[in-house]
């Protein structure tokens, strides 16, 4: 399956939003599965991507108050984020190393993966390592990518239809940024 | 081609240098080591203005190390692409005026001769300015005029002498919370004043006036009505087509001929070769810390010690802007659906302050001092940077719904306002800029390394004012007033590192900015400062690079 059929580049999946119009995103979101769906994950494993998500789904739940983390796609935000190369690489592999290190938890306490675990034993296993500091830092660095997903424009492929906005009453500024002064292409015209 | 005059930087210590000798005909070169954005550049992205590094270098290609102290009282230094406390504010044609605030207050006349008018203090290097508030005075009414200065001047215990009787351009429009306050400040008897600010309240030739955004610092401007550099005079000097701008050039070092002038501004281009500006005359302007780093660069058989230092005195005494923060919260659920309304529209600014305590004459504090200004803020708009705060309760992170609740509940159920507390920093030895031995930019310099040491002098003064904003507060019936006074940097308040004095042994500048030491380099931005006064920088870099370039345009080297 081709890398752009998900996990779209963002310049195309904007322009893509652009010309189906705002109705036809919703059911492409919402039908997406991801064992047909996913295309290319890089630099995360399909398992990777998997598991972040389940940790996002916890992190930031569908639970009747607000979008989830999925509502804002916040998953394909994070991935876009970790393929960035303007931000610093120890930062962003920093997000990877510590993912294998809480598989590598997960696995001694409850002998499997996070993915495969019941849900309750998922969120006993988040709530554990929140107490850890390193467990803390880094679901706190997962909070705060969720936060970018659900609260930046629409245009960078999160905060779908501006669900996040919309949840918190949030007036974005006008102007809102049109296409060549996003980031990263605001550097293409400098 | 050589110029007559090379700029390094154009931010507000540039911008009337720029401004003045272009139109009196001279040719201007202006390298400015970051991009040229242009009005239609800028959108209220918070992703572009403050989520990744757009308007500032990348950490990994430039970054700078920061020594500060522990808790055990050893220092130790950092660099900032390993803490990713970034220094960098505003990296580009304009600079950071691009993204100020803009609270334009005057200094007093006694911030002018601190040391006179209070003494010295230990472990602090108070020294008097070489000149008068009088002498700057006029500087001021002309970026009030030229620049643009909106309020409403209003008599005060400390209401600086003035020429005019009021600024040029009205009042900006204002919350409702600007009258509860009024209010409040009455019943205590404070002398509650509107503060003054680099916005356009009205048209003023190719600039508008203040759209009310709700996205103003850290952001730039789409309207033009922020007094930046770039617009409100860079824009003006390049219509007399004599002004030259270089952006994405980095000087690396200003060469000179082996008798005492500088000859070439050696910079990188944007593809990172090597090039050069010959001028007659160059002016430094690039924000203290890196005025200071360049000098320092800049040495060679004839200023072993780097340009101008023969003195030892470049990079010393750097300042910053000392306080705090403090806040108070309204909950709608406590006022009427009207007030609620009117609390919550999106734009209108506070712009309140207080200077009755600019001095305090206070047996309580012991006895006569400098004090400083509190001015009153809404939240920023920033809605990430709002959510980023949520995230803990003390030191437990929060997650899934009890996350979301907080959430919510922050953004929908109230509204936090804020004040912002400005006192002098006293210079001290342990506040300066140095080169770093090991850590290099991404063309091989080295960085700046900047100590941050701050005197416990300027925490007892902001604490002070911190409990006559923190009861003004309270007297508004806002919830969970706190206040933070710590010695904290805000890094886009910086000055300093070269002194202007009448004593080449004790100061870098003459009393016209002029080096001591080199026969055409001025400096006009904030390095010239030997103190800093209890109100934000901007304004008197303005006035004094105004009265500078006055003094350069009679610098005979121009005539030759």
């Amino acid at each position: 399956m081709h890398e752009n059929e998900w996990l779209i580049s963002r310049k195309l999946f904007v322009k893509t939003l652009i010309l189906s119009g705002v109705a036809l995103q919703i059911p492409w979101l919402q039908s997406c599965d991801p064992e047909d769906k996913i295309g290319s994950t890089e630099p995360l494993s399909l398992e990777q991507f998997k598991t972040l998500r389940a940790v996002q789904d916890i992190l930031f739940p569908a639970d009747g108050n607000g979008p989830s983390a999925r509502d804002i796609n916040a998953t394909a935000y994070l991935v876009w984020v970790l393929n960035d190369s303007k931000l610093d690489p120890d930062e962003n592999n920093y997000i990877i190393e510590q993912l294998d290190k809480f598989e590598v938890e997960c696995d001694a306490l409850h002998g499997d993966t996070f993915f495969n675990l019941y849900q309750e034993n998922q969120e006993d296993f988040i709530a554990s390592i929140s107490n850890e500091s390193w467990g803390k830092k880094w679901l706190s660095k997962l909070i705060t990518f969720i936060f970018e997903a659900l609260l930046l424009d629409p245009s960078y492929g999160s905060n779908t239809n501006e669900v996040g906005w919309e949840w918190l009453s949030h007036n974005p500024g006008q102007p809102r940024p049109t296409q060549e002064v996003l980031y990263p292409e605001i550097f293409e015209k400098l | 081609m050589k110029y007559d005059v090379c700029v390094i930087g154009s931010g507000a210590g540039a911008g009337p240098v720029i401004y003045e000798l272009s139109r009196a005909g001279y040719k201007v070169a202006v390298l400015e080591k970051g991009p040229w954005f242009k009005t239609e550049d800028f959108s209220k992205d918070e992703m572009v203005a403050t989520r990744r590094s757009v308007y500032t270098p990348n950490l990994k290609d430039e970054s700078h190390v920061l020594v500060t102290k522990n808790d055990d009282g050893d220092w130790m230094s950092r660099s900032t692409y390993s803490s990713g406390k970034d220094f960098w504010n505003g990296s580009c044609v304009g600079g950071s005026s691009n993204f100020m605030s803009a609270y334009f207050h005057r200094l007093k006349p006694n911030d002018f001769r601190l040391l006179s008018e209070f003494g010295p203090i230990d472990g602090a290097n108070i020294a008097d300015w070489p000149i008068t508030y009088n002498e700057m005075e006029p500087y001021y009414s002309k970026v009030e005029s030229m620049v643009g200065v909106s309020g409403k001047v209003v008599p005060h215990s400390f209401l600086e002498p003035r020429s005019t009787p009021d600024f040029p351009y009205p009042a900006l429009g204002e919350n409702i919370f600007s009258s509860w306050l009024d209010k409040a400040a009455t019943k205590l008897d404070y002398e509650l004043i509107p503060a003054p600010r680099g916005i356009l309240s009205r048209p003023k030739d190719d600039r508008n006036a203040c759209f009310y955004s709700n996205y103003c610092g850290s952001y730039g401007c789409s309207s033009d009505a922020k007094g930046s550099s770039r617009v409100a005079l860079i824009n003006e000097a390049l219509k007399t087509g004599n002004c030259e701008i270089l952006p994405n050039s980095k000087v690396f070092h200003l060469e000179t001929d082996g008798n005492g002038e500088i000859i070439k501004a050696n910079y990188y281009n944007k593809t990172g070769d090597k090039q050069f500006v010959e001028a007659k005359l160059f002016v430094v302007a690039a924000q203290a810390v890196e005025t200071s780093r360049l000098l320092l660069m800049s040495k060679n058989t004839e200023f072993e010690n780097g340009l101008s230092n023969n003195s030892g005195q470049v990079g010393k005494n750097i300042v910053f802007s000392g306080g705090g923060i403090g806040s108070g919260q309204l909950f709608f659920d406590d006022l009427t659906a009207e007030d609620s309304k009117s609390l919550d529209s999106k734009g209108l600014f506070i712009n309140r302050a207080l200077q009755q305590w600019y001095e305090i004459d206070d047996p309580k504090f012991g006895g006569r001092s400098k004090g400083g200004t509190i001015d009153f803020v809404s939240e920023h708009a920033n809605a990430v940077t709002k959510a980023v705060k949520l995230k803990y309760d003390g030191d437990k992170l929060l997650y899934g719904s009890s996350l979301k609740d907080k959430l919510k509940n922050y953004f929908k159920e109230q509204r936090k306002l804020k004040f912002e507390i400005f006192v002098d920093w006293l210079p001290n030895d342990y506040c300066k800029v140095e080169l770093s031995n090991d850590v290099k930019d991404k063309w091989g310099d080295p960085v700046a390394k900047i100590w941050l040491g701050y005197h416990e002098h300027d925490l007892k003064v902001g604490r002070y004012l911190a409990e006559k904003a923190e009861a003004l507060f309270k007297e508004v019936g806002m919830k969970n007033v706190q206040s933070s006074i710590s010695g904290g940097v805000s890094a886009n308040l910086q000055a300093g590192g070269c002194r202007f004095g009448n004593d080449p042994k004790t100061s870098v500048l003459d009393k016209n900015c002029k080096s001591h030491e080199v026969k055409n380099l001025y400096i006009t931005d904030g390095s010239f400062m030997p103190t800093g006064g209890s109100v934000t920088y901007t304004f008197s870099i303005y006035a004094n690079s105004f009265r500078v370039a006055d003094q350069i345009l009679q610098d005979p080297i121009l005539k030759k």
